[in-house]
């Protein structure tokens, strides 16, 4: 009883003043005395009485020595995932991390016991990038069942996972995964080391993470790609990136990557490679539109209207006759409310974005023409602009092609085609110019790569022996002729 | 430092696009779209007469594609000049040329001589290159108050008429860019389609042949084929053939044409090879062909084309002393040196042409109007 008071007393009290949280038990023995300390909320109340206090009070009735923290792990509590420790400092960390912490009167080491027990989603189903025909289990907020999804689908002995903890404050688990021997050992130490560089009091998850890790705090391009599905994760480890996950995002972060993975959907994997090839035509035309299509229309109809047909161009001024307002204007009116609708649609429960869509088509695609506010060729316009953003599968990957769109046409709206040119240029310098963790953000196109770029449309993998070339791996090759699938005995 | 670079960034860009942006750019609404140009050589000088577009809006409850209208606006002036400020006064908006079909000359004008205008239009730069260029022998009040059957303007009327005859292999295009180049080549010869009114629709009458930028001349449709043959890409036509007991309707087509120059002892020679696909239609009482018929119908067939061509060389040499048919082309690229040290027009006059024409007849296909039905 002595030692306990001399050794721990202190810390009890400094403990039980700073948080109220804080849960004492003790169990007593005629030779001394066991403090569990844990956090109610923290704890699975059931598993630590079953595995720890019932044991505990069993042996201690009948204790006739004093009990040792090695011999308590050995010998007494079930609970299986136990360390022993012994700086006091930790103490208050490991409670607040949700573990039982074990302290014996007669010992100067203590038992960590993990019986954490978090409230968390059960696997949710895509809401992000909806696919017809892959599987459907999504990542959720908490990293050790990101793990377990991860796991179940690598068997691999060489996926590699490691951990660190990032915000000073809450303390945040990062998972670092990749597989040792495919993956790019100077893109995995390099986002290994801008995450341990991390100096934050706070880190929510994995969106918040993605600031931290791009080359340039403000790029706007993503260099890191963004997943919620679990195969597209384990898709990632397996070309030789590495994912990034933390507790409580439910995104994981894929890097490297490139701006023409933003463009490849999941169902692409398990669809004929041809309707492939036709969906990522489609979407690589849908981005043009998404970039252009309104800019286009202001640079024929304020400053290059020879460029039309005759017969286009009269029925073009027909159509503008009531007009109020120059192109560039309309234009920008109609690209504001089109992104105000969109805003509103994603931010409202979905019962009430209906009525908003209602409401929007309603205002603005029968009274806004009907008055005369807006040509109704720009609504076709804008409406196809919206239509195709939608198209780009990584949703997260069209924010900045929705920024751009604005510079773009105020570029036109002031300089014409030229103007568009130029803005385009920019643009794509900007693109051509940054890399994600070494890689070429615009691979396989520039630097182009003959075998990668015809993948990067018509991918199989029963045709692609080889992994992507521009990622340099270190073991290129999916497929091992030496090796067959072994039959299951 | 990153913040520095990014404000000056921004600041050149926004100090560039406001000083150097075209501000004074014109929505589409805000012009006069004009859809065809006529000039005319009067008695103070010259003439325009516009025709221009003047759509309604069909907003209107979303539903109505609006209409089209069109107006007339005429100007004059002793210069081309004075002509078009005329016009500039008296427009409403700014005239907008980007969208004339085509632009149309009067015989008049085309007789006085168009060169000047022609140098006026590349310098202007409000015409598309590739905009088509056509005399007219009606009068331009007339011409524009023709009624086009799908109540079109005129301008798009003469567009598609003439299109469509290109597209069939009956005529060919002449822009604007053609007579440019044209006048910029030593030959300065060629052909303008020419439109008339015809029973109250616009029609191509035949083609001025002009030398220098001056009308010399005029060929009617009827004795056109053979430019035809020589000028448009793909030549097709109809030919009713006679024989010994009827006559047949063949189809012809130019499946290759051979134009080869040769030029010994101050002579030039032209070795012209026409190779022709014919498709026998029908025959006019009927009955199977023979093959004394498939003979007879390939030779006459090969004579009537032969003629066709010869006649249509002939009047280029003898007639107008003028290549309209542009074999200057062909002889310049064989022998560079020879044309430049000679004058082509003089020359050309004297130039040998050898024309043959082989026929390829088809005769399976047709109907059998009398068959035979075996028990």
């Amino acid at each position: 009883m002595g030692m306990f008071r001399t050794k721990y007393d202190k810390i009890l009290n400094i403990l039980k003043s700073k948080n109220s949280a804080i849960t004492e038990r003790t169990v007593a023995y005629c030779g001394g005395t066991v403090k569990l300390l844990y956090v109610k909320q923290l704890i699975d109340t059931n598993a630590l009485a079953e595995q720890v206090v019932k044991p505990l009070v069993q042996y201690c009735s009948s204790a006739k020595a004093h009990l040792k923290a090695q011999h308590t792990v050995e010998n007494i509590i079930y609970a299986i995932d136990c360390r022993i420790e012994s700086e006091e400092s930790k103490i208050e960390s490991n409670i607040l991390n949700g573990m039982a912490v074990i302290l014996f009167s007669n010992d100067k080491h203590y038992i960590t016991a993990n019986l954490k027990k978090i409230q968390q989603r059960s696997i949710p189903i895509p809401e992000i990038t909806y696919t017809m025909r892959g599987p459907r289990d999504c990542l959720v907020e908490n990293l050790d069942a990101n793990l377990s999804l991860i796991r179940y689908r690598l068997k691999d002995p060489n996926l590699r996972i490691d951990m660190f903890e990032v915000g000073k404050r809450t303390k945040t688990n990062v998972a670092v995964i990749y597989m040792r021997d495919i993956a790019n050992d100077t893109a995995v130490k390099e986002i290994e080391k801008r995450i341990s560089e991390i100096s934050i009091d706070c880190i929510w998850g994995t969106g918040e993470l993605q600031a931290f890790l791009q080359n340039n705090k403000h790029d706007l391009f993503p260099q890191l790609g963004t997943t919620e599905r679990s195969d597209w994760a384990c898709e990632a480890v397996i070309e030789g990136k590495a994912l990034v996950l933390a507790d409580g995002g439910q995104i994981g972060l894929i890097a490297p990557h490139t701006f023409g993975e933003s463009l490849i959907a999941c169902d692409d994997r398990y669809d004929n490679k041809f309707f492939g090839l036709f969906s990522r035509i489609i979407r690589y035309m849908a981005l043009f539109l998404h970039l252009c299509l309104s800019s286009i229309y202001v640079a024929l109809v304020s400053f290059h209207t020879d460029a039309l047909p005759s017969a286009y161009a009269i029925l073009l001024s027909q159509m503008r006759q009531k007009v109020l307002f120059s192109a560039l204007v309309e234009v920008l009116v109609v690209e504001f409310i089109a992104e105000l609708v969109r805003e509103s649609l994603i931010r409202v429960p979905s019962k009430i974005g209906t009525a908003i869509g209602v409401v929007g088509t309603i205002v603005i695609g029968q009274a806004a023409t009907a008055a005369g506010v807006f040509s109704p060729l720009l609504l076709i316009i804008v409406s196809a602009s919206l239509l195709a953003s939608f198209a780009i599968p990584d949703y997260f990957a069209a924010h900045p092609i929705r920024i751009l769109r604005f510079l773009v046409i105020i570029m036109t709206g002031i300089l014409g085609f030229y103007g568009f040119i130029l803005a385009l240029s920019l643009i794509i310098t900007n693109l051509v110019s940054i890399n994600s963790f070494g890689v070429p953000y615009m691979a396989p196109f520039a630097p182009f790569n003959p075998y990668d770029s015809v993948r990067a449309f018509l991918f199989s993998r029963s045709t692609s022996k080889k992994r992507q070339q521009f990622m340099r791996a270190k073991d290129d090759t999916r497929t091992d002729d030496n090796r067959r699938s072994s039959k299951k005995k | 430092m990153l913040g520095k670079s990014i404000k000056t960034a921004s600041l050149a860009i926004a100090v560039l696009l406001l000083t150097t942006g075209c501000w004074d750019s014109v929505d589409i609404e805000d012009k006069d779209i004009t859809t065809i140009v006529v000039v005319d050589k009067t008695v103070q000088g010259y003439s325009f007469t516009l025709e221009i577009a003047s759509p309604k809006s069909g907003n209107a409850g979303g539903e109505s594609g609006g209409s089209e209208e069109y107006t007339i606006l005429k100007s004059e002036g002793s210069t081309y000049v004075e002509a078009r400020e005329d016009l500039d006064r008296k427009a409403d908006k700014p005239i907008y040329l980007g969208a004339v079909d085509s632009v149309i000359l009067t015989d008049k004008l085309a007789y006085s001589g168009i060169e000047e205008y022609v140098y006026r239009l590349r310098e202007t730069g409000e015409y598309r290159k590739m905009v088509g260029v056509v005399v007219t022998t009606a009068c331009p009040e007339d011409l524009l108050n023709v009624k086009s059957e799908h109540n079109t303007g005129v301008g798009m009327a003469i567009e598609d008429t003439l299109k469509s005859l290109v597209n069939t292999g009956q005529s060919f295009h002449v822009s604007l860019g053609d007579i440019l180049e044209s006048l910029a080549s030593p030959c300065k010869c060629f052909l303008l389609p020419c439109m008339a009114i015809s029973d109250k629709e616009i029609a191509l009458s035949g083609y001025s042949v002009f030398d220098c930028g001056t009308c010399i001349g005029f060929i009617p449709v009827k004795k056109s084929k053979g430019a035809i043959f020589l000028k448009a890409k793909y030549p097709k036509w109809d030919y009713v053939v006679p024989y010994e007991n009827g006559s047949a309707t063949v189809g012809i087509s130019f499946r290759k044409k051979d134009i080869k120059p040769s030029y010994s002892d101050g002579k030039i020679r032209f070795d012209l090879d026409f190779y022709v696909d014919a498709k026998l239609r029908y025959t006019q009482n009927g009955k199977p062909v023979t093959d004394e018929m498939d003979r007879q119908i390939k030779v006459e067939l090969q004579k009537m084309i032969y003629k066709e061509l010869k006649d249509t060389v002939d009047a280029s040499q003898q007639e107008y002393n003028c290549d309209y048919l542009d074999f200057f082309n062909v002889f310049r690229i064989a022998y560079p040196v020879a044309f430049r040290n000679m004058e082509w027009n003089q020359e050309y006059t004297k130039a040998e042409f050898a024309i043959q024409v082989k026929v390829d007849l088809e005769t399976t296909g047709t109907l059998d109007y009398e068959p035979r039905i075996e028990h």
